[in-house]
């Protein structure tokens, strides 16, 4: 299904799946089915996390549609051209994937191949066009495509609490112009300035559809790490702080999943649903969303 | 600009070990590529520790005309020798391995493009850059280029990879969309932007 569709009937819950660096994925689908299996509505297959070289996401959506789930399948400019990247789109509409996410992605050298040459022929904007194009039975050059048209969803993402935060609006609105029908945001830490940045999106942008960024903080080092490197990561000190506090209950995952519910309460009224980043600890979704009532 | 940096000694002395005469040009450097002879000189010190070296210092080792002259000059010289080593850019390296056809042809050099280094821009530290695309979107930018101040050279806003104003790639550089789109904004002109996707 859709995620367009599903936004229009509930407040919509994705988790986000890191494929292996290896070939063989049947347990991470064992895992997904344990820990994720009718509780969230779409799983999210990363396209070579931060430039590491992974199983295909292509590849995992492919399989996950196999067992019943609904992908969303990630896709970023870093690794291919513009024939590439329409190629694959294509052969995504033929395993009946709906849902994408559009990346710029990261530059190479944050990765573990440092030398790989960066493709980025079209960006997140040039690639939200492209599949609207390919929508509309045309390819980027304008040739048409033979039979019937694929047909997406089209998801991208947005950082609200980057700073300054014009640059983030600014391509925001290219991407909605573009074609974009839904964004996922970069992690949230501080309601405050996400429930700030909604106002803005309704004023602006009206009722597109947002998901907020959520993952289970690991230690007190994590949130720092991600302060330092993470672009539009911000984790406020006194959540440091309650991850210092007791270092048995962190290391249970217990009090990452407390930090996560309360974000997801105070901030659930205004948005349309959360997009979980697990980073691995997919077996402490389920606590997670029991604690928010979802 | 093109620099011209020396391969590490280990690679060199590999390839040239079978050989025991050299012959060495080194060439000038112009004002598109910067040679130092210096370095130049250095290796054939390290060249000389195994090998017996002829060093030629040479202008334009690219100009086809003029160096084919210049070894008509020298060919019984080059003929006792048993291959030739080149200190210059990838061209130099070419042009004079078109013209000796049946001698083996070694280059020193790395070359690659010195970023920023365009027009008189050396006083400034490179401070501006123009990548020859062919297809300026500075009236569209705040005359900020998007290919060369963006890492990604990204053609429709950030990535979102900027942290504190800092690109992902290097945390020393600003993040060049942010700079255009702040500049837009001031003037009051993003909707140069926000009209149209550039592919």
């Amino acid at each position: 299904m859709k995620l367009k569709d599903l936004f229009l009937k509930k407040f919509v819950i994705t988790s986000e799946i890191g494929p292996p660096k290896g070939w063989q994925i049947g347990h991470l689908i064992e895992e997904i089915k344990k820990y994720l299996k009718d509780k969230v509505d779409a799983i999210n297959v990363t396209d070579n996390q931060s430039s590491v070289m992974k199983f295909g996401s292509l590849g995992m959506c492919i399989t996950l549609k196999q067992h019943g789930f609904e992908p969303i399948y990630q896709l970023t400019c870093r690794d291919r051209n513009r024939l590439a990247l329409q190629s694959d789109i294509l052969n995504a509409a033929y395993f009946g994937i709906e849902n994408l996410l559009l990346l710029t992605g990261d530059h190479v050298v944050l990765g573990d191949h440092k030398d790989a040459k960066p493709v980025f022929d079209l960006d997140s904007v040039s690639l939200i066009y492209t599949v609207k194009r390919l929508m509309e039975g045309y390819d980027i050059a304008g040739n048409k495509l033979e039979g019937d048209p694929p047909s997406f969803c089209i998801g991208a993402v947005v950082s609200p609490e980057a700073e300054p935060l014009d640059p983030q609006l600014f391509k925001m609105e290219k991407k909605i112009k573009a074609g974009a029908e839904f964004f996922q945001t970069q992690l949230i830490f501080n309601p405050d300035k996400f429930i700030k940045f909604m106002e803005i999106v309704r004023k602006n942008f009206g009722e597109i559809p947002i998901m907020a960024g959520i993952t289970i903080l690991k230690s007190a080092g994590m949130a720092k790490f991600m302060n330092e490197n993470l672009a539009g990561v911000n984790v406020p000190e006194y959540l440091i702080e309650e991850l210092k506090k007791d270092k048995e209950k962190t290391k249970s995952g217990q009090t990452g999943i407390e930090i996560a519910a309360k974000i997801i309460k105070d901030i659930k009224s205004y948005c349309n649903g959360i997009h979980i980043m697990p980073l691995g600890w997919n077996d402490k979704v389920p606590n997670l969303l029991n604690l928010c009532g979802l | 600009m093109f620099i011209t940096k020396p391969k590490p000694e280990k690679e060199i002395l590999d390839i040239v070990q079978p050989y025991e005469k050299l012959f060495y040009l080194i060439c000038n450097g112009c004002n598109e590529v910067y040679v130092s002879i210096k370095d130049a000189l250095n290796y054939s010190k390290i060249l000389e520790k195994k090998h017996k070296v002829t060093v030629e210092i040479l202008d334009y080792i690219c100009n086809i005309d003029y160096v084919n002259k210049y070894l008509s000059f020298l060919s019984k010289e080059i003929e006792n020798q048993d291959a030739l080593i080149i200190f210059s850019c990838g061209i130099g390296v070419a042009t004079l391995s078109s013209l000796v056809s049946e001698k083996k042809v070694f280059g020193i050099c790395n070359t690659f493009y010195l970023t920023g280094y365009k027009g008189y821009n050396l006083p400034y530290e490179g401070k501006f850059d123009c990548a020859l695309c062919g297809s300026c979107y500075l009236n569209y930018t705040g005359t900020i280029c998007p290919i060369t101040s963006c890492s990604k050279s990204l053609l429709n806003g950030p990535c979102g990879g900027a942290k504190n104003g800092k690109c992902e790639v290097d945390k020393t550089k600003d993040c060049g969309w942010e700079k255009i789109i702040l500049k837009l904004k001031n003037l009051n002109k993003l909707d140069l932007l926000n009209k149209q996707i550039f592919i």
